[in-house]
């Protein structure tokens, strides 16, 4: 069914982080870090993937991404809701389900030749895609997913995901870069809000998180790991 | 640049997906442009490739980078014959040495 109801943005992201807290997607390690793709080393990690085994938050969730898409893409300005292998593909499907249409996915390589070697579904040429994936942190896959729809003739402006780190400011570069517009539930900030009003984790290692979320080339350099984000490369 | 120094890259690249995934890269060039060494980087871009498959899209602690580092590190140490030995023999049980630990190696999945 298609949602008529827009919440206010802030009710999204405080549920959205309420939610995410309750499945225990959200990790702080202070400790023993984790390591980013671009080999930052992070207090912090979060496991989207966990929400599709949780039909009523990830409903709910769907019916928020499908708001936050109408009221800031528009209600006719898609014609294919495409995600992004692997854990952008059954979001994708659901909220195909959710705005009534088409539903793609694009491979993170190529599988044979030819112009849709990475799409998956009928043709996209063409057509005004919506990508779509669990997560941003420095806006790094979504440069060679927009490659390969472009290149299967596609026409894509904007990408809608459930989770934005929004610490890097090299994501908004990079996505300005290849002219895709973010959309977003909830961020590391709002985590950390909820974190502290309802008292989860202990108040030692919500401060690193903060100080990661404040400086983290600075917190990755002194906990081991780089001091600048690796650049993503351009051919594999 | 020999074995060793796409190890440099992968240090200086910060050790994650993406460096691995730029090492990957680099092999394929180097087996194109030193057919005498093919079999090396050929061996070297599979180790490579099998890190960012199994920690693309997966939680990975900065110790697990660490020991896979160090197990990358060594295979290309045991490569280097390839790079500086003119002893067909030393070049060939290298390659099947390091084949051999390349194909027994398991990736750990980081528990979170």
């Amino acid at each position: 069914m298609i949602p008529s109801s827009f919440p206010d943005r802030e009710l999204i992201a405080e549920l959205t982080a309420k939610m995410l807290l309750e499945i225990d997607a959200v990790h702080f390690r202070t400790d023993k870090p984790f390591m980013f793709t671009s080999g930052l080393a992070s207090p912090v990690y979060i496991d989207c993937r966990k929400l599709i085994s949780y039909p009523r938050i990830r409903n709910t969730l769907m019916d928020f991404a499908a708001s936050v898409v109408m009221r800031d893409v528009g209600f006719e300005n898609i014609d294919s809701v495409t995600g992004g292998e692997t854990a952008g593909i059954p979001f994708a499907a659901w909220l195909a389900d959710k705005l009534n249409l088409p539903m793609h996915y694009v491979r993170k390589k190529p599988k044979g030749f030819g112009r849709d070697a990475q799409i998956e579904g009928s043709s996209i040429d063409g057509k005004k895609v919506l990508l779509v994936e669990d997560l941003t942190t420095d806006g790094g896959s979504k440069i060679k997913f927009c490659e390969a729809i472009r290149t299967a003739g596609a026409e894509i402006t904007d990408t809608v995901v459930v989770f934005y780190y929004d610490i890097f400011p090299e994501a908004h570069e990079n996505l300005e870069k290849i002219g895709l517009n973010l959309h977003y539930l909830a961020t590391w900030r709002d985590v950390l809000s909820v974190c502290k009003k309802q008292k989860y984790f202990d108040a030692e290692t919500l401060i690193q998180v903060e100080k990661f979320l404040d400086h983290p080339l600075e917190w990755s350099g002194a906990n081991g790991g780089a001091t600048e984000i690796s650049a993503i490369n351009k051919k594999d | 640049m020999s074995m060793l120094e796409l190890v440099q890259v992968i240090e200086e690249q910060g050790k994650g997906v993406r460096a691995y995934s730029e090492c990957a890269r680099i092999c394929q060039e180097r087996l194109n442009t030193h057919p005498d060494q093919a079999a090396g980087y050929y061996l070297l871009k599979i180790a490579a490739n099998r890190f960012v498959d199994a920690y693309d899209d997966q939680p990975l602690l900065s110790q697990t980078a660490e020991d896979e580092f160090q197990s990358y590190k060594h295979y290309a140490d045991q490569l280097e014959p390839l790079h500086v030995s003119s002893d067909l023999n030393e070049k060939l049980d290298a390659v099947n040495r390091v084949a051999a630990l390349i194909a027994n190696h398991k990736h750990l999945r980081s528990s979170v």
